[in-house]
């Protein structure tokens, strides 16, 4: 059964954030760059990423303050502009590639028959990234409990990070393959897929629209060279 | 025994990769968005080189498999493809050139300095897909991705140098839970 | 009824070393033979590291292929011998509940993750949605659900459905209910019985809080202490869970304690003045107030998730309030190093190279180390590496290492879970020399479910709900019964 969601076909997302990202480096000096993007936010508004945007904007502005300031230090205030714009075009990818559930991502790759284990890995790295954030905060704090200081004592403050983070990296990955192998997980079997993942027609006029704006910002690109 | 060992990979192999990988991430995470956006070649590297040998090489020490480092960076690849989808072709021609030269003078992963070899050059192997994909992406030629051609040897030795300390290091963790008997 | 797992002669050992030449090899168990019929409901039950998880895993075939062991005798599963077989295989007939369910969960939906076993056996999408609802309405899970939100008892009963799901009518569950509140355990052992007794499910369950399992299982196997020197555990059987006695060994009376502030008056170490504590949108404390002076004993008592440990973490400073404030001398930077804080899991604590070392790096006088290393018998010991210790005894080594700093305000979160009896007499004498040092007026806060001990650790309780009134004060004898209501 095909799955019915608002969110746009998963690799579509991620071929246009690739596209976008690549057209966005290329046209950072072109004078119209402010119009490209506002053209792709109007399309992604319409396509209802306005939460995404809003979640996303102040860490573009950040960062595109911070990259703006530390080249204005060595360059020009050109220089820096394009710096913003460069940060502007990762903002722009980043709607589209982050608004992809993993899990649509990984049913679509099992769909397009990519290895089982590389979809099951990718989900893994973007679980565990949280859980480990929380495992290094526990150990930061097991360190102030037992008095350590990194000023004081660096190499002391190093085996008291190092090793339990090692030890539960390792007792944290035993426990989970135990875990997939007894839920009937293997490496060389494919497995069914509880949904699938279609290319439907919100999916159709979203493509039209984002090659057709990004056919003319092509043109203009081309045509000024 | 020099031989090239070609195994397939168990579920066990591919989780504890997979978390090695998350580690790996959030280690380099604070330096990400520079190695997104800096448009000089060499800086990325060098601020990358520390954290992901260090990891990684904990990561080889226990999954002693040829290609377990290409697994790393398909991974990691794949994770920032959803951030800046540029980074997968960095990270994963960086494991692949890494791993190919450690294996190509070591055979396998038995012998410590493999291990050495492929973490610690991890990041100093991103620098040329880095400069293939700012030509093609960013229409920048080799000479401008340079600048200084001083400060690229420094940062290129620098990743170099930090990689194979990181891998060091990891490799002394290793040795201690290898006695305690927990790798 | 029919008999569904049978066990010949079975024997596990983990000394698979090649260095062993002269001496005779040591075994966990010997020749173990005993059959478990279908709708069977069994506590398995013993000491920590006794091997309850490696006879389950032996059945589900953990043990020998995912992790090294030597493994003689046979396993038959519903009359077919299934030795030689791998995990997979036997994933057809055995599903195993782990512990940790935390660390299991890999999808951010329940639903999905509820679904990934049966994608994995490959069942069509029309009887996962069906399995998916039934499995829903039994464990009252909600389909939407992030899994990163849930407690840890439901990620448990998350991870039970995941099992249940398969379809395999033999349940290994290893200790599923370790750090979960009695009303989540309580939940998930009806759920287990109503599979037992209703749909025939044979459950295995390990655990060591009997008393909270006891009154639902039929049959109790019991790891006990073997007469052959060279076999550590035998099983004991008892066909009728009634005749069963759980309790403790030989802990001793509380001894009656008159502290040196108790004539002189109260002198104030922590004063909680109206905290707020916020959590996302959620409140874990508004407006709290709480004083505990110089001398007192505290057992915080409380359901998973209700804030045990974030108070604790607030008193010692770790964590800020959202508004209003902890008054205390230990605030100050310097002072700090007067606490002591076991944490819940060892493995944070634990990172030098020996466990004479781990002993040594903060202790305060050689000879209470000293003391400490007799009490807890890691004479033999001292030149390992704390990581090669077993569970029990790291634990036991992580609280040693942080009293051996004669801490004058002691947090112990958890110190008595997954201990057996002897270990928690060791540790409470420990806390009991402690206290004689200084004339009982050292401060102590405890964290605990475990109701063995609570009596032992305290003799004032602070009683944290997720329902209004979130809080009571209480120091009658029979507070604990609280914490179940």
């Amino acid at each position: 059964m095909c799955k019915r969601t608002r969110d746009i076909h998963p690799i579509l997302s991620l071929v246009s954030s690739l596209l976008l990202f690549v057209a966005g480096l290329l046209f950072v000096k072109e004078t119209w760059y402010w119009a490209y993007v506002a053209t792709f936010l109007v399309l992604f508004l319409l396509f209802r990423y306005e939460k995404l945007i809003l979640k996303l904007s102040p860490f573009i502005l950040i960062f595109g303050l911070v990259m703006g300031g530390l080249t204005l230090i060595n360059g020009s205030r050109q220089d820096a502009l394009y710096a913003v714009y460069r940060v502007l075009a990762l903002g722009l990818a980043g709607v589209l590639s982050m608004s992809i559930r993993p899990i649509h991502l990984v049913r679509s790759l099992n769909q397009l028959r990519v290895p089982r284990w590389i979809s099951l890995g990718l989900l893994i790295v973007i679980r565990f990234i949280q859980i480990f954030r929380e495992e290094i905060r526990r150990i930061r704090q097991a360190i102030t409990l037992r008095g350590i200081r990194f000023l004081t004592t660096p190499s002391l403050w190093g085996r008291a990070f190092f090793i339990p983070l090692t030890v539960r990296m390792l007792s944290i990955s035993e426990g989970l393959a135990t875990s997939l192998e007894t839920r009937g997980f293997s490496t060389d079997s494919e497995g069914s897929s509880f949904e699938i993942i279609c290319f439907k027609r919100r999916d159709l006029v979203f493509s039209f629209l984002f090659l057709a704006c990004l056919t003319f910002y092509g043109y203009l690109f081309l045509r000024g060279r | 025994m020099k031989t090239f060992q070609f195994q397939a990979f168990t579920v066990k192999d591919i989780v504890f990769l997979a978390v090695i990988t998350a580690v790996t991430l959030l280690a380099a995470g604070p330096f990400a968005p520079i190695v997104m956006t800096v448009t000089q070649i060499g800086p990325q590297a060098f601020a990358m080189a520390l954290p992901f040998a260090l990891v990684t090489s904990i990561g080889l020490r226990k999954v002693k498999k040829s290609g377990s480092l290409v697994i790393i960076g398909i991974f990691s690849g794949l994770v920032l493809l959803l951030m800046a989808p540029i980074m997968f072709f960095n990270q994963f021609t960086g494991s692949l050139f890494s791993e190919s030269f450690a294996l190509l003078l070591f055979k396998n992963y038995e012998n410590r300095k493999a291990v050495l070899m492929s973490a610690g050059l991890f990041a100093f192997f991103t620098l040329p897909s880095t400069a293939v994909v700012n030509i093609l992406a960013k229409g920048k030629s080799i000479a401008e991705q340079i600048g200084s051609p001083l400060s690229f040897v420094l940062f290129a030795l620098g990743a170099i140098a930090l990689g194979l300390l990181g891998a060091m290091i990891g490799n002394k963790i290793a040795d201690e839970l290898q006695k305690a008997g927990k790798l | 009824m029919s008999c569904v797992l049978e066990v010949v002669n079975l024997s596990l050992s983990y000394d698979v070393s090649k260095e062993r030449t002269n001496r005779e090899q040591q075994w966990i168990f010997k020749e173990l033979n005993f059959k478990v019929s279908q709708g069977d409901f069994i506590m398995l039950t013993g000491h920590s590291g006794c091997g309850k998880s490696s006879l389950l895993n032996m059945i589900n075939g953990v043990i020998p292929n995912l992790k090294k062991a030597e493994v003689e005798g046979d396993i038959y599963i519903h009359g077919q011998r299934v030795t030689d077989r791998s995990v997979r295989e036997r994933t057809k007939s055995v599903g195993s509940v782990f512990q940790n369910p935390r660390e299991q969960i890999i999808f951010d939906q329940v639903a999905d993750e509820i679904v990934f076993p049966m994608e994995n056996i490959n069942e069509t999408p029309m009887r996962m949605r069906e399995k998916l609802t039934s499995l829903l309405d039994m464990t009252g899970l909600s389909a939407d659900a992030k899994t990163a939100t849930l407690s840890g008892g439901e990620k448990q009963k998350l991870m039970t459905a995941c099992t249940l799901g398969m379809d395999q009518k033999i349940l290994l569950l290893d200790e599923p209910l370790a750090n979960m509140d009695a009303r989540s355990a309580k939940e998930l052992l009806e759920l287990l019985k109503r599979l037992s007794d209703e749909e025939n499910y044979t459950v295995i369950l390990s655990e060591h809080r009997q008393e909270l399992v006891l009154p639902y299982v039929d049959k109790v196997f019991s790891c006990v202490k073997s007469v052959d020197k060279n076999v550590e555990m035998t099983l004991e059987f008892r066909d009728n869970a009634e005749d069963y006695e759980c309790g403790l060994s030989s802990l001793p009376d509380r001894p009656s304690r008159e502290t040196a502030q108790a004539t002189a008056g109260a002198k104030p170490v922590f004063s909680v003045e109206n905290i707020d504590y916020r959590v996302g949108d959620r409140f874990l404390f508004n407006n709290f107030s709480w004083q505990i002076n110089k001398g007192e004993e505290w057992v915080i008592l409380g359901e998973n998730g209700c804030g045990k440990t974030t108070l604790l973490n607030l008193l010692f400073g770790l964590v800020r309030p959202t508004a209003g404030a902890i008054v205390s001398p230990y605030s100050k930077k310097r002072n700090k190093r007067k606490i002591g804080y076991v944490l819940q899991n060892p493995d944070y604590q634990l990172f030098m190279p020996h466990v004479k070392d781990e002993l040594y790096l903060n202790a305060k006088s050689p000879e209470f180390v000293e003391r400490l290393i007799r009490l807890f018998g890691f004479e033999h010991m001292l030149e390992r590496h704390p990581l090669s210790l077993s569970e029990g005894q790291k634990r036991k080594l992580g609280f040693a290492c942080i009293i051996a700093n004669e801490p004058e305000v002691l947090f112990l979160d958890e110190p008595t879970a997954g201990l057996d009896d002897e270990g928690m007499e060791q540790l409470l004498h420990a806390l009991q020399i402690l206290n004689e040092k200084t004339d009982n007026d050292r401060t102590i806060v405890t964290i605990s479910h475990d109701k063995r001990a609570i009596p032992y650790l305290g003799d004032q309780f602070l009683v944290l709900s997720n329902c209004e009134p979130y809080l009571q004060f209480c120091n009658h004898p029979n507070a604990v019964n609280i914490q179940s209501r």
